[in-house]
């Protein structure tokens, strides 16, 4: 008998599922091995210890507080815009455009940004390409990404901030010295590296 | 379904009913009845809906997730998830049964973003076929004396210990089919997997949970 075969036998038998005919078929295997029996019956006590311990139904803390939570929650979705959703192939290929664009769009950031720092510098080292204060919008090709440099003269450092981006991964990171709270990715470029 | 027009509808909520067992005693609705009303847009239904099912979902998820605050929170995205799916829900499945696979989706997605699912990764048919055959005994090594027995805190303790060595899907399976009761062919809908996954899964599992709690 093949092991899945056999696999599928036991586990009904063990629930008490087996028709006559497949019981005859897997009775050599239980002839063979006796011990099978011992096991059943040590897993019907052990089930029934499960069912004691671990409860099918638990109420969630604070239950009316649950309803009423899940009713703004419901209520907030219904008042957001719906989004269409594509099929079949189109859904695909949107999510493999998607991940191709990802990289792409982070390369390009970055590099509009580089860029912009080489220029600023090369024009006038001593004035900074951004106001510190105000920060300074970098061109992006995708509308929904949207960045800001932010530059510290007293650190002398820059930051720029992408979002609408996944957050930038832990190796990322620790490559580019930025850091990360979750929802945003952040890189720091020390200016005196360039 | 617009839930503004659905509270217009039924500005009034009734009497939420405890657990019925997902069909309804003779006051009370069924679940078809109420998916039915739900998809004219009466969230009182909805709510009466939750309620009923809301202990079922919360034990799966903090079963599967070891975490309260979390397992509320993904309990919540379960039901608004299933309300803005209702629309589409046709009767083939019992409510239930689809209930149960939008919080497989909820769980998996959490634990996917959590990188928790190492061990979900784990081939059924390499790791547990090498480490236990398929008529191998996992027979105690020994007897406990009564005086020994351990109480039942501890079994249970010993029992969630047990349940978490477990990878994600063998602890699904066990759970979906020990502890809620479903079917091979509800667990393979649930887990969306073949009915041959769903049989291996709860072999190995039930084998391990016996090695595992070998003294209980």
């Amino acid at each position: 008998m093949k092991n899945d075969r056999k696999e599928e036998l036991l586990t009904r038998w063990m629930d008490d599922g087996l028709s006559d005919e497949e019981m005859k078929e897997l009775e050599p295997v239980l002839s063979g091995s006796p011990e099978l029996h011992e096991e059943r019956a040590r897993f019907l006590l052990l089930r029934e210890k499960l069912r004691d311990s671990v409860p099918r139904k638990v109420d969630p803390p604070f239950p009316d507080y649950f309803n009423s939570h899940l009713e703004k929650l419901v209520k907030a979705a219904d008042a957001a815009p719906m989004v269409q959703e594509t099929p079949g192939v189109f859904a695909s290929f949107n999510r493999l455009w998607l991940l191709w664009m990802a990289p792409a769009v982070t390369a390009a950031v970055v590099f509009a940004f580089l860029l912009g720092m080489k220029s600023a510098q090369s024009d006038n080292a001593a004035s900074s390409l951004v106001d510190s204060a105000a920060g300074s919008e970098v061109y992006s090709p995708l509308a929904n990404v949207s960045t800001e440099v932010i530059v510290d003269r007293d650190s002398d450092s820059t930051l720029l901030v992408v979002e609408g981006l996944a957050p930038l991964s832990d190796s990322d990171l620790a490559a580019g010295g930025g850091f990360s709270d979750g929802d945003h990715g952040y890189y720091v470029n020390i200016r005196g590296a360039y | 379904m617009n839930f503004l027009r659905a509270t217009a509808s039924n500005p009034v909520k009734g009497p939420v009913p405890g657990d019925a067992g997902g069909e309804g005693g003779p006051e009370e609705s069924s679940d078809a009845e109420l998916v039915d009303r739900c998809k004219e847009g009466d969230y009182g239904a909805f709510d009466t809906l939750v309620t009923r099912h809301r202990g079922r979902v919360y034990a799966m998820i903090q079963n599967m997730v070891k975490n309260e605050a979390d397992s509320w929170d993904l309990a919540q995205e379960v039901f608004v998830k299933v309300w803005k799916a209702l629309p589409r829900f046709e009767a083939r499945a019992q409510f239930s049964t689809w209930m149960y696979r939008i919080t497989h989706n909820v769980v998996y997605d959490w634990m996917r973003k959590r990188k928790m699912d190492v061990a979900g990764d784990l081939d059924d048919n390499l790791l547990d076929r090498e480490s236990i055959a398929a008529g191998a005994q996992a027979a105690p090594a020994r007897v406990s004396r009564p005086d020994e027995a351990l109480s039942n805190e501890e079994v249970r303790a010993n029992i969630e210990n047990a349940l978490e060595k477990l990878s994600p899907e063998h602890r699904e399976a066990i759970l979906l089919r020990e502890v809620q009761g479903l079917e091979y062919k509800e667990i393979a809908d649930v887990m969306d997997c073949s009915l041959g996954t769903v049989m291996s899964r709860l072999f190995y599992a039930r084998k391990k949970l016996q090695t595992l709690l070998i003294n209980i």
